[in-house]
């Protein structure tokens, strides 16, 4: 009977020490797992509470920079500015990656704010983006070029008045 | 509870002492729905499933506990064991039905239980029932988590009391059941799951743990067979759609009323041609534990469990499956 005991409280001690944690996450994990959850269910259904969802997950995650990426891209496509505050953010946690780089000039572009587009675009050609960014690149520059003609066209003309 | 006590113990070295204690210690009097003290053969299975839980051999843990439910259908700890196995093995309408049936014997599992079973219903594709669960965990993400391990039981026998003790027991008993009645009854739950669990429907029966396709090929003649005295019968397997792989011969109880209407008809009379299937006839077979007692395997909800396997049901079937995530990968 002791040497059952002591066997039985052999293999307690090695489970108690060799924890299984597949299931027992902290609060903080759950807290995550839950609003990926929801999220990934709001997303597949086009609900407005994605937002929200997003920016729980982006408060428990501050740095992850694949998150702000994500949430940049939604409200592109909804057609909210302050996607290119996500992508700065993502940008700013990860300046070498070109999709991030050509994903903030393309918010910057529909922006309308030509110049930082550009920069933007330069970037990500410049981070190994260039067989994707850099004929947006060059009709960027060649725009701005554009832009610049027509304005000193325009102040010619006021001026010759 | 008792268990999950013992577990948060264990995981402190200190406190090793005390679970010796208690897994050694006389059986504790058995409260509310586990009324009757364990059989052997009880105690063999559930101490196989411990250490098959223990050595993270989810497989055998399961079909372990799954026999154990079989023997003791309202027990909690052994729902409570399958939860927690398939947790591990990530197989989602197990862990769904687990919960489920400890809801429905203490519905206020569900607060604990919110996070995993919004899980479970996330990966079974239930979004409906899974956003409400997933925002109530929300609230409730700070409780203990599940089991790390599972206590074995002790092979020790009940210790009988005398007359005069037991009479004593026994009103201790039913006071505390009157009292907890009374409890149930001051509290306001919600009873949809409760009543889910038990309605005739596929959208039930499809977290049986084994569904399949066979066909009929005869029965067990017997001067006995009765409304409540069902034949055994023979079925061959032709696809298993979910669940483990079975013998292709399948003995079935063959059962002639459901469990929610076991009244006999006026005049009904046992007749061959009349009660029991054409030979090589098709039939949709939901079993809800596939382990067979006495040589049987019983089919969900009696005679609800068979089903014919015609285009109609199958499509309902087979659409189930595919919404929920369950069918078999190789059928």
């Amino acid at each position: 009977m002791k040497a059952r005991s002591l066997a039985i409280l052999g293999a307690l001690l090695v489970n108690a020490c060799g924890v299984n944690a597949a299931h027992a996450d902290t609060p903080a994990t759950k807290k995550e797992m839950i609003h990926t959850m929801l999220l990934q269910i709001y997303e597949q259904r086009g609900s407005k509470e994605v937002a929200p969802e997003y920016l729980a997950l982006i408060a428990l995650r501050p740095t992850d920079d694949k998150l702000h990426f994500r949430y940049g891209l939604y409200l592109e496509k909804a057609g909210d500015d302050r996607a290119v505050t996500q992508y700065k953010a993502a940008v700013n946690l990860a300046p070498a990656n070109a999709d991030y780089q050509g994903a903030l000039g393309n918010a910057y572009y529909r922006a309308r704010n030509y110049t930082a587009a550009a920069g933007a675009y330069k970037r990500a050609v410049e981070c190994g983006g260039g067989a994707k960014y850099s004929a947006l690149y060059q009709s960027m520059l060649q725009y701005l070029q554009q832009a610049r003609d027509y304005a000193k066209y325009q102040k010619q003309l006021k001026d010759a008045e | 509870m008792k268990d999950r006590t013992i577990a948060n113990f264990a995981l402190s070295g200190v406190s090793v002492f005390v679970v010796t204690a208690l897994t050694f210690g006389p059986n504790p009097l058995p409260a509310s729905a586990e009324d009757q003290p364990d059989t052997v053969t009880l105690v063999i299975h559930a101490n196989k499933a411990a250490d098959a839980y223990n050595q993270q051999q989810w497989a055998q843990a399961k079909d372990e506990f799954r026999f154990c439910i079989g023997q003791r259908p309202a027990s909690m700890e052994y729902y409570e064991g399958l939860y927690n196995t398939c947790m591990k093995s990530g197989e989602w309408d197990q862990v769904a039905y687990a919960l489920e049936k400890m809801f429905a014997i203490d519905p206020s599992q569900k607060v604990a239980h919110a996070y995993e079973y919004g899980q479970a219903l996330f990966h079974l594709n239930r979004f409906d029932d899974a956003i409400p669960m997933l925002k109530n965990a929300l609230r409730s993400v700070d409780l203990p988590d599940a089991l790390t391990y599972i206590p074995k039981k002790h092979v020790m026998p009940v210790t009988t009391l005398d007359p005069e003790q037991a009479k004593l027991e026994a009103a201790r008993v039913e006071a505390a059941k009157v009292a907890a009645a009374k409890l149930a009854a001051e509290k306001v739950y919600k009873h949809t799951d409760l009543d889910m669990t038990t309605a005739l429907s596929y959208q039930n029966a499809i977290k049986s743990e084994c569904i399949l396709l066979a066909e009929y090929q005869g029965y067990d003649k017997s001067p006995d067979i009765g409304w409540n005295h069902p034949p055994q019968a023979h079925y061959y397997i032709t696809e298993i759609l979910k669940g483990p792989p079975l013998n292709k011969h399948m003995p079935v109880k063959y059962e002639f009323h459901d469990v929610i209407n076991p009244t006999m008809p006026k005049g009904w009379k046992f007749d061959e041609k009349k009660c029991m299937p054409e030979k090589d006839s098709k039939w949709i077979m939901f079993i809800e534990f596939a382990v067979p007692k006495r040589g049987m395997f019983e089919m969900y909800q009696g005679s609800y469990g068979i089903q014919p396997a015609n285009d109609d049901n199958l499509n309902k079937l087979y659409a189930l499956l595919d919404k929920y995530n369950m069918r078999n990968t190789h059928s």
